[in-house]
Parts: structure tokens; sequence; C-alpha cells
């Protein structure tokens, strides 16, 4: 479970999000949807530790992000907006010092690696050099190295960027597995991802919470009862209003 | 963290012979030690018992060669974007400034041992004073230790390697130029020329010591301010 309670980050005089507050819980896939410069990015790199709030606290299962990064980072699997990995190293040399670094023994890292070369088709990109790989491979290599420890948390910043219509039906049926027993975030504008997998979507525009419901809630609050337009206009109205 | 800390070094050591950097460091090393020892150094010419010609160029050579093996360290992870992978692995920040930190230092040390040839031969040619050779290697690995602290603490402060390798360049040269009327012993020269010269006075030794540790406390620093950007 995810807690995050008056979360604010202020970036010298920019306010980039204030007063963030929600509860996450096991089995959610949730959307972090909005506009660009709305504050998904930022948020995202707080909840992975990667920035210190100006304000407010993180919780992962009552274990605070800010004291304990360590603990809290073994829960989570975090793959980054165009998934940045070692391009100069193979994709078993990369996920073998991924497992290093995760603090995993040999047994484990094999053990795991033969689940996820069946899972995710790794078999053929195994001793090829990363930089060789095609987006889509490359992109399954990161996923493998975020769930490499088996973490309850999968935290996705624009997951379908740059992938193909199978590559993304791929990554979408992994990530609908990994929410049987976990919990997972995704960054993203791109709205067929939103109405595929989250039941749960938290609108952010201009760093606040504008929103936190249900893609079907949010669609039939506009009479086209269409979710793109429901995002433009309530993004838009919003934008007008401050 | 143990597994960590050798994943770390091993990843960054090896990396250096993954492609020509490493090959090419050795040459400009050997080339510059060659001719700063026996043409500058006047090797033939002098007293050498104590290896001074050799010793006395290091520190100059060493300000070239570690900025250039440091300079990717923390530059690539930043300008590769690498680095939001780094930091999201549950891993304490100083297991990863160790770990590139000793990465560093082993390549330059074992570029440092690579000179053991020097003595061996002065020895079947001369006397050979063996007590200030000894001192003179405390002194380079001392000098080493600093620079790798450093150069690694400047990497760390910019996205570009040639940056991070000009400026780590710079900074050296100039706390090697620091030798102002009153303060030598604060300076470096005084310090370095203290330990080769075989006072091992602990004043010297913890100069150096001070220096590494308060760069790698920097390295700390810096990660944890980049958060609160």
């Amino acid at each position: 479970m995810i807690t995050v309670k008056g979360l604010c980050k202020n970036f010298e005089h920019i306010e980039a999000l204030k007063d963030i507050n929600f509860t996450i819980s096991r089995g959610e896939i949730v959307a972090l949807l909005g506009p660009n410069g709305a504050g998904k990015t930022t948020l995202i790199r707080l909840l992975t530790g990667l920035l210190s709030p100006s304000e407010g606290e993180i919780f992962y299962n009552d274990e605070k992000l800010s004291t304990n990064r360590v603990a809290v980072l073994s829960q989570i699997g975090y793959i980054p907006e165009n998934a940045p990995i070692y391009k100069d190293m193979s994709t078993y040399e990369f996920l073998h010092y991924t497992a290093q670094l995760k603090n995993l023994s040999a047994d484990i890292f094999e053990e795991r690696l033969k689940q996820l070369i069946k899972s995710l088709e790794l078999t053929e990109a195994m001793n090829r050099q990363i930089g060789e790989l095609s987006k889509g491979f490359r992109h399954r290599v990161a996923i493998a190295a975020a769930v490499l420890h088996a973490p309850d948390i999968l935290i996705l910043d624009e997951p379908s960027e740059g992938l193909d219509p199978n590559q993304k039906f791929a990554l979408r049926k992994f990530i609908q597995k990994f929410a049987a027993r976990g919990l997972v975030i995704i960054s993203t504008h791109i709205m067929e991802d939103v109405e595929a997998l989250a039941g749960r979507i938290i609108l952010l525009n201009n760093g606040r919470i504008i929103e936190d419901t249900t893609p079907f809630k949010l669609k039939y609050k506009m009479p086209d009862k269409d979710l793109s337009s429901a995002f433009r206009r309530i993004t838009s109205s919003q934008q007008a209003q401050s | 963290m143990k597994q960590q800390l050798t994943a770390v070094f091993t990843k960054e050591f090896f990396a250096y012979f993954s492609n020509f950097t490493a090959y090419f460091i050795i040459i400009i090393y050997a080339g510059l030690t060659l001719i700063t020892t026996f043409y500058f150094g006047r090797f033939f010419n002098m007293d050498n018992a104590g290896l001074t010609s050799f010793f006395s160029y290091q520190p100059e050579i060493l300000s070239i060669i570690i900025p250039g093996i440091c300079m990717h360290l923390w530059s690539d992870e930043y300008r590769l974007g690498t680095i939001e992978f780094l930091l999201t692995q549950p891993v304490e920040y100083k297991v990863l400034i160790l770990g590139k930190y000793f990465a560093s230092c082993t390549f330059v040390l074992l570029l440092a041992l690579s000179t053991v040839f020097l003595p061996l031969i002065t020895s079947f040619y001369g006397s050979l004073n063996i007590s200030t050779v000894i001192s003179g290697y405390i002194g380079l690995i001392f000098v080493i230790m600093s620079f790798c602290a450093l150069s690694n603490l400047i990497s760390m402060l910019s996205t570009r390697p040639v940056i991070s390798f000009l400026a780590a360049f710079i900074l050296i040269r100039l706390l090697m130029m620091l030798n102002l009327e009153g303060w030598q012993d604060y300076g470096f020269t005084q310090n370095y020329y203290n330990i080769i010269s075989g006072r091992l006075a602990l004043s010297s030794i913890m100069y150096f010591i001070l220096m590494t540790l308060l760069s790698l406390w920097a390295e700390q620093a810096v990660i944890s301010n980049k958060k609160t950007l």
C-alpha cells in the first residue's frame, strides 16, 4: 500500500506539486494523468526517492520513504521514461548486475531469470549487447530488471511510448498479471493505455490533483462519454481558471 | 552490501577494458613516465638511488591521467539517464560512491604498479635506497587516493565528461600550485615531498587522507542535494 500525505514540491519559486494526498492499495492499477507540466514526472520521481519532497511524506506499507529509502526501494520496481539502461552491456550482464545491486543470491537470480526469459520472451536477447537491441526488446529488458526482485509495487513512467501495437499489447498483459499480486502506478497521457489498464485515475493539473476517480466515472461526466474529451475539457477548463 | 560494492566495482573496473580507454591511458601514462623520468628528470645524470627523477614528476602526470580515468564515472550516468536506474536500486549511496571510487583507484594503482620495473632495473646497475623507494610509492598511493576522490567528485557535478576532465585537471593543478608564503605546510607539494623523501609525518599523511575523505563525503552531499533541487 502507498500512502501520500500532504506532498508538496517546490523548485526555487515554482510550485511543482501542491498538497498531494492519496492512498493506493494492493491490486490497483492507477493511472497518473495530466497534460505536460502537470507534475506527473515530479510525482513519480518523489515516489521513487529520486527527489525529496519540500513538504509531506510518502509511506510504503507504513515505512517512510524519507527514512528507509533502501528498504522501501527493495519493494519497488521502477521503469523510467525511455527505459535508460547500459547499452554497452549484454542483456545477461545487465540483469546480473541488477540482481547484485538488488542483493539477490545467485540461486534466486537464476530462478527469476528463467521465469522472466519465458514470460518476456527474452531468449534471443540474452547474449546480445543492449545497444544492438530493438526498442521493444530494450523495453522488455528494462521490465525484467525492474521486476527481478519480485517487488510488490511497479511504477512506470510513459511505458508504451514508442512501442508498436504488439509490444503495447504484451506490456499491458504483463502489467495486468503483475497487478494481480501487487499494485501498479502508470504515468501516461495515452488514453488507450488508461482505458485498457487502469481501474483508477489520478488527474493532475498545475501540480494539484483535480480528479481522483475511475475511468468509467470520468468518461460519463461528459456528454460524449469519451475519456480523451473528458481529459481535454477538465484540464483546459482548469487552465482557464488558473 | 559487500555484493553490491563488488558489483559496482567490477562493472566500472572492467568498463575501462571494454573499449580502448584502458589501453590508450596505459600508453599515455607509460609514455609520459618514460619521458619525464629519463629526459626531463635526467635519470642517468642524477643520483637516483631513491628514484627522485621518477617520483618528482608523478603528480604532474597523474593530474592529467586521473581526471581522464574518472571523467565518465558519474557524468555518463547523468548524460545517458542511467542515473535514474542506479539511484532507484535498493543500494546505499555510499556503496555506489565507494564502488566507483575503488574501481578508478585500482586502475591507477595498477598503472603505478607497472612502474616497478624502474627500481628493479636500477638495483641491477647501482645501489638502490629501498626505504626511499618504498616511501616514494607510499606517497604515490596517497596522491592516487586523493586525486581519484577529487576527480570522482567533479565527475558527479557535470553531465559532460570533457567538462569533468577539464574541471578536475584545473582543480588538481591549482591544488598543486597552492604554495603560499607561511602556508607551505598545508600545500600539496610540501606534503608530497615530505612523504617521498622518507619523512612520513602524520600531518602529511592526514593531509591526503582528509582530502580523500572530504571529497567522498562531498559526493554523498551532492547526491542528497540533487534530490532537494
